[in-house]
């Protein structure tokens, strides 16, 4: 595809999919304060909800087609794809500042709520990648199954099976017995 | 529903006092000589001539309101609410920490967390804390521990005092509803086929049901109905369809958001409130067996019957799910007693605060027995011989982080009228709330001038109550920073 300035590379896709998550989000804030009227709440509270879960763990499938298609490079599309789950996910961080020590604080960096979103943007850019390879080849030539893209596919596929196997619990009480052993 | 709880109850006692004026005349001498002799010796003399059975049942996340008896609209616990109606229930009851295995330790030792240790769910057992099992063991009691202990260690505790012991440590502790193995006096034994609430209320009633010379104490602690949620098959959809009257504030999605997914449950509110209140019913049903077993066995009058849950828990309310926080639904708790026998009126609902830590002082003054440890709490035996008697003025509530979930450490001190609590490192801004006025908690009043009144005697009285209790502060970094805690 044609380089487009970094605009429209990576602003672009960027701000689409953030602005849908920043949008729902204090859209989905603001209808809990929204009780008078039940109707009007849960109209309210499922359109944004579903909007801001959307964003957040299918806005790589959408950053990453548009950005595929304004050039940018593997790189770029792949920091693209991560901006929605770091910036979802420094938000959920944030309430755990000054509750914990700093190193219990990085170990929440493994917690599968945390790096879950990561995993399933990875697994999502690797679709996108899919579709818009067979739409270049289509129209420009080129491979379907590129190394790069078919290693995010597998990356995100694998940690995402781990993450929830036996319903996220496997990994849990993994998780929780390192914790055990680190720091108690 | 606090005046829904009022209607029932007073129609209750309309009842009971039609029902039997001779029931009444004995009440009354019951509790004129308690008033005389001292409900401690009264106690006593009872348990000089015969002592009575006990049976403390604990479930997991019961709600205070989630039992016909409270004004639920539509879950039906009649087995919960006959020990309600033939015994008393106390109307606000309360946990010291919401958390599952400080509270249960605190049922266990009379003790607030930051006495007997088990600060949070990853904190192991110490066995230097002494149990009102293992008191009454001392005092010729056959005891049974059936169900979950789930408090950490790398191995159960050899606890003491215990004739018995069936428990959990699928999940950290945690069990699961069905085919959930058990360590049946230290034996992993598989359970399949089995749904949990049942099978414990089997290995209870084959407890209950030995021939013995000894009277019992069976310590039955449920893994209903904590998260998992799963009634058995055949209450399954029971109240599909009903309107579950959810607060205003919930909604579908306040499982996943507000960091509530951290406290374990990416599934919709409602599918999850359904499911909670089918697994009420079903630990109803099995309470109903219990008691039916000890009917049978003509011991039903001469057993103490405990009821409690060990924290709340928030179905939406201030956007929150699960419990931890200081607020009213996540403290409140079911507790109530049948022991006629030492019961003035029975169905009473006495007002006064009573809580998690008064239960193993209240079990040991039932039961005539002297505690050769101090306990922090106080017994509630008094309230069942009359219902106006004076109760505490005040108490404290603490919660320690438990890692990893992003709710601070926290202080609070209720009294009949306030709740201000306090957060760590302030954390989060101090709040005060007028529960007269707004028993939700909807409003930090700590700003207002009716705040500003009554906030430094508040102050004074939470550090009071630190000062007397021996508060100390947990946390890996606290204790890394200070020397102190654990």
């Amino acid at each position: 595809m044609p380089k487009q300035s970094f605009l429209r590379r990576i602003i672009l896709p960027v701000a689409v999919v953030v602005g849908i998550m920043v949008v729902s989000m204090n859209g989905y804030d603001f209808s809990r304060s929204v009780t008078e009227n039940p109707t009007l709440h849960m109209a309210l509270a499922n359109t944004t909800a579903m909007l801001m879960f959307l964003s957040i763990w299918l806005g790589a499938m959408i950053a990453n087609t548009i950005a595929f298609f304004q050039g940018a490079t593997f790189g770029e599309r792949l920091m693209v794809c991560l901006v929605t789950p770091v910036v979802w996910s420094a938000k959920v961080l944030w309430y755990f500042v000054g509750i914990y020590s700093w190193p219990e604080f990085f170990f929440l960096l493994l917690h599968n709520i945390i790096l879950g979103p990561s995993v399933v943007a990875l697994l999502c850019m690797g679709i996108s990648e899919l579709w818009c390879r067979a739409i270049a080849k289509r129209r420009t030539g080129g491979r379907v199954l590129a190394p790069s893209s078919l290693a995010v596919l597998f990356i995100g596929a694998a940690g995402l099976f781990v993450m929830l196997y036996n319903g996220g619990h496997a990994y849990y009480f993994v998780y929780m017995d390192l914790y055990t052993k680190l720091f108690m | 529903m606090r005046g829904g709880e009022m209607d029932m109850n007073s129609k209750h006692r309309q009842d009971k006092n039609c029902v039997s004026r001779r029931r009444a005349l004995q009440m009354i001498g019951a509790a004129s000589l308690a008033g005389m002799c001292s409900l401690g010796g009264l106690g006593r003399a009872f348990a000089a001539q015969k002592k009575p059975n006990i049976i403390f049942i604990l479930t997991d996340d019961h709600r205070y309101d989630a039992m016909s008896c409270m004004g639920h609209p539509f879950i039906k616990t009649p087995n919960l609410d006959r020990i309600a109606n033939e015994g008393v229930l106390f109307s606000n009851s309360f946990v010291t920490t919401s958390l599952c295995s400080p509270s249960r330790a605190s049922f266990l030792t009379g003790n607030y967390a930051h006495t007997h240790g088990i600060t949070t769910n990853h904190t192991p057992w110490d066995n230097s804390n002494v149990t009102f099992l293992e008191i009454l063991k001392k005092a010729g009691y056959d005891t049974a521990f059936i169900g979950k202990w789930h408090m950490p260690g790398d191995n159960l505790p050899k606890l003491r005092g215990l004739d018995r012991f069936v428990t959990i440590t699928k999940e950290g502790g945690q069990g699961v509803y069905f085919d959930c193995p058990l360590v049946i006096d230290g034996v992993d034994t598989p359970r399949p086929g089995k749904y949990i609430t049942e099978d414990l209320t089997d290995f209870a009633i084959d407890f209950v049901g030995q021939k013995r010379d000894n009277p019992f104490c069976l310590y039955l602690s449920h893994k209903a109905v904590h998260f998992g949620f799963r009634p058995p098959k055949h209450l399954d959809n029971l109240y599909d369809g009903v309107d579950l009257k959810l607060p205003p504030e919930s909604d579908t999605w306040n499982t996943y958001t507000n960091n509530n997914i951290f406290v374990g449950a990416p599934l919709p509110m409602n599918w999850l409130y359904r499911n909670y209140c089918e697994t009420v019913v079903s630990v109803d049903e099995q309470v109903g067996r219990l008691l039916a077993k000890l009917e049978q066995m003509g011991v039903l009058d001469d057993t103490i019957i405990i009821y409690a849950g060990d924290n709340g828990h928030f179905w939406g309310e201030h956007g929150m799910y699960d419990k931890r926080w200081a607020y009213e639904e996540s403290i409140r708790v079911p507790l109530m007693i049948r022991y006629p026998k030492m019961t003035a009126q029975p169905g009473a609902r006495p007002k006064q605060m009573v809580l998690n830590i008064d239960v193993a002082p209240t079990i040991l003054e039932l039961a005539g027995v002297t505690s050769p440890v101090a306990m922090q709490g106080q017994s509630a035996a008094p309230l069942m011989a009359d219902e106006n008697a004076s109760g505490r003025r005040s108490w404290l509530y603490e919660h320690f982080p438990v890692f990893p979930i992003p709710i601070p450490g926290m202080t609070a001190v209720r009294t009949d009228r306030y709740k201000y609590i306090e957060y760590q490192d302030d954390l989060k801004p101090a709040e005060l709330f007028d529960l007269q006025k707004d028993p939700k908690e909807m409003h930090n009043i700590i700003n207002s001038a009716q705040g500003q009144a009554v906030l430094p005697q508040l102050r004074r009285e939470l550090q009071k109550i630190k000062q007397d209790t021996g508060y100390r502060f947990f946390t890996r970094a606290e204790q890394r920073r200070t020397g102190k805690g654990e």
